[in-house]
């Protein structure tokens, strides 16, 4: 085969219009892009000649999603009639697992939309785990906290990525996690219940919590995973209790993505979260209320040795000196990106201009911040911003003197 | 064949490797490059690299491709490396989000070649086990059939339909909760 490849692409100068390539690929390379499709789309190569017939039964990926089935426009999650949409969305299921034969799976993909789908999507489960992924993802569109997930077992051992939505994590998942999945590196949590708040893994390289709630009240999440690159926290308030999150100590972490948008959380929950993050050497933090809880209660502000690129995003930056704690403690800091931030109003002194800010008397004034590595400064701001620009960068002039400064109008 | 030469030119070219294309041309890489190939990185392991890596199964005109986006990732991931073991600090920067949108460009611009060439690249990827370019070339096939009937499907690749009208209606019978 390999030959013919080499004599095909230089000797032959036949129009390429008639060749059949793709059918030509061996059973491994088909599956390889049959499993970037839907389970759905694979399963319909079947009838494209005799060499597709059966080839779809042993893709090494399972990946269903309801929202190939859903009605127009769609209905509540919670409706209790069975919409022609779902019955068919059913049968298939059935369909697929009744035919689909590969012993083992590098990926398992579900993502339904209501509880009918849940139901017939749970029933796949079961040959997911005794497949062994590497890849598991189970996403529900809504959240029901019956739904709890069943036992990985010993299904979870070649488990590298867990992707779960709108689940119910109980603490025999929990524990599981550090017990049962000794190679998992990715794992996203968005819109899961999580009533034990431990998240423990020592192989965990990227996590990502989003939009989560937590069950113990009083009792924040602990993350300890000692092995992490990236962290990810987002979380908009929903009206249940929220904690605050604790992480252990993360010698490693490289990125960390935080975003709260809801008041500030109370006793220590935020400042040992900035604490834990002291070690990333990138740090993007967005969302109005991301600033102001990991300020609450702070005391001194820790340092942040390795440190060489900070966002800030959309937040705000009124009443908090904390740009300037971070210009302070951050004495690696190369680049700095400030965008669509909430400036605070510098009552008491006339605006600036960016003239006078860069005449040297007015330099003297601005207090002194440690800030000698600072190379690159990227401001992105909205029209109406511009005089609150300028009086807040003041404080901080001295520094950004040095480095090379965009300025980029929204 | 050129055997090993002295001490000295073999420590000045200890780090590049060269490959040879089916058509005997010569491409002289670096072995950071060479080595996104697994392929190649087994060939080196076992020091059978001297005198060049002869690559029967991929013309020049493929290899210049391979070595092109071999190229570009190796930088990426060294870059990668560099952040996660050491604090040198452009690497850093490098892994930048702006360096991973341009990757993203890199590998879009790097697919739009004609039909036949993407399944050369399949084929070469897969000989030469370069996963990243691997999964790449089958997504731009698999995107390229999505929400695409049978028909449109056997119309774009040149799929001749040997089932029988009979036979097709069988497999169609037996797989209808697929086509519903």
């Amino acid at each position: 085969m390999a030959e013919t490849t080499a004599v095909k692409a230089s000797g032959s100068k036949r129009p390429d219009r008639m060749e059949d390539r793709l059918s030509s690929l061996s059973d491994d390379l088909l599956h390889n892009i049959m499993s970037f499709l839907t389970s759905r789309q694979a399963v319909q190569t079947c009838v494209l000649s005799r060499r597709w017939v059966g080839l779809w039964c042993s893709v090494p990926c399972l990946n269903v999603d309801q929202r190939e089935f859903q009605a127009t426009p769609p209905k509540p999650w919670y409706s209790e009639d069975r919409t022609p949409e779902d019955v068919r969305f059913v049968n298939f299921v059935e369909g697929l697992l009744r035919f689909h034969k590969a012993v083992s799976l590098d990926k398992f993909r579900v993502h339904v939309t209501n509880w009918h789908g849940r139901a017939i999507g749970l029933r796949c489960l079961p040959r997911a785990i005794e497949c062994c992924p590497e890849v598991l993802e189970l996403c529900y569109s809504y959240y029901n906290d019956s739904y709890k997930i069943l036992p990985l077992g010993s299904g979870s051992y070649r488990l590298r990525r867990l992707h779960l939505a709108g689940n119910f994590l109980d603490k025999d998942f929990m524990l599981h996690l550090s017990s049962g999945c000794p190679a998992l590196e990715d794992l996203e949590l968005e819109e899961c219940f999580i009533a034990y708040p431990k998240i423990m893994s020592s192989t965990l390289k990227n996590l990502a919590i989003i939009d989560c709630t937590t069950y113990w009240w009083g009792h924040p999440l602990t993350v300890t995973a000692q092995a992490l690159v990236s962290f990810r926290l987002a979380f908009i308030p929903t009206g249940s209790c929220w904690n605050g999150i604790l992480l252990d100590e993360m010698p490693y972490l490289i990125k960390a993505s935080i975003c709260l948008r809801s008041p500030p959380i109370p006793n220590e929950g935020p400042l040992k979260l900035l604490c834990s993050l002291t070690n990333a050497r990138k740090l993007e933090l967005s969302g109005s209320d991301t600033l102001r809880n990991l300020h609450e209660g702070l005391d001194t502000f820790p340092k942040f040795p390795n440190l060489k690129t900070l966002v800030l995003n959309e937040c705000d930056t009124g009443n908090n000196m904390i740009l300037e704690h971070f210009l302070n403690n951050a004495t690696s800091l190369e680049k700095l990106t400030i965008q669509y931030c909430k400036l605070a109003e510098v009552s008491g002194k006339r605006k600036r201009t960016v003239d006078e800010m860069v005449s040297q008397e007015f330099c003297q004034d601005a207090p002194a911040l440690e800030c000698p590595n600072l190379r690159f400064t990227e401001i992105r701001y909205r029209e109406g911003d511009f005089n609150k620009l300028c009086a807040h960068l003041s404080g901080i002039w001295r520094n950004l003197q040095k480095s090379t400064i965009t300025l980029t109008k929204a | 064949m050129a055997s090993a030469g002295s001490g000295d030119e073999k420590a000045a070219a200890a780090a590049m490797i060269t490959l040879i294309s089916s058509d005997n041309e010569k491409f002289e890489v670096t072995e950071a490059t060479a080595t996104l190939s697994q392929t190649i990185r087994h060939m080196i392991e076992d020091g059978c690299t001297d005198g060049g890596v002869p690559l029967p199964n991929v013309t020049s005109k493929i290899l210049a491709r391979v070595i092109e986006y071999c190229k570009k990732h190796a930088t990426a991931a060294a870059g990668e490396e560099g952040s996660s073991s050491s604090f040198s600090d452009a690497a850093f920067l490098e892994v930048d989000r702006a360096f991973l949108e341009e990757l993203e460009e890199f590998d879009d611009a790097f697919l739009e070649v004609d039909r036949a060439t993407l399944f050369d690249l399949i084929l070469a990827a897969n000989y030469l086990d370069i996963k990243g370019l691997l999964n790449l070339t089958c997504q731009k096939v698999a995107d390229s059939v999505k929400g695409k009937t049978p028909e449109q499907i056997r119309e774009m690749y040149n799929i001749v339909n040997d089932l029988t009208p009979e036979e097709e209606a069988e497999i169609r019978r037996e797989t209808q909760w697929a086509f519903e």
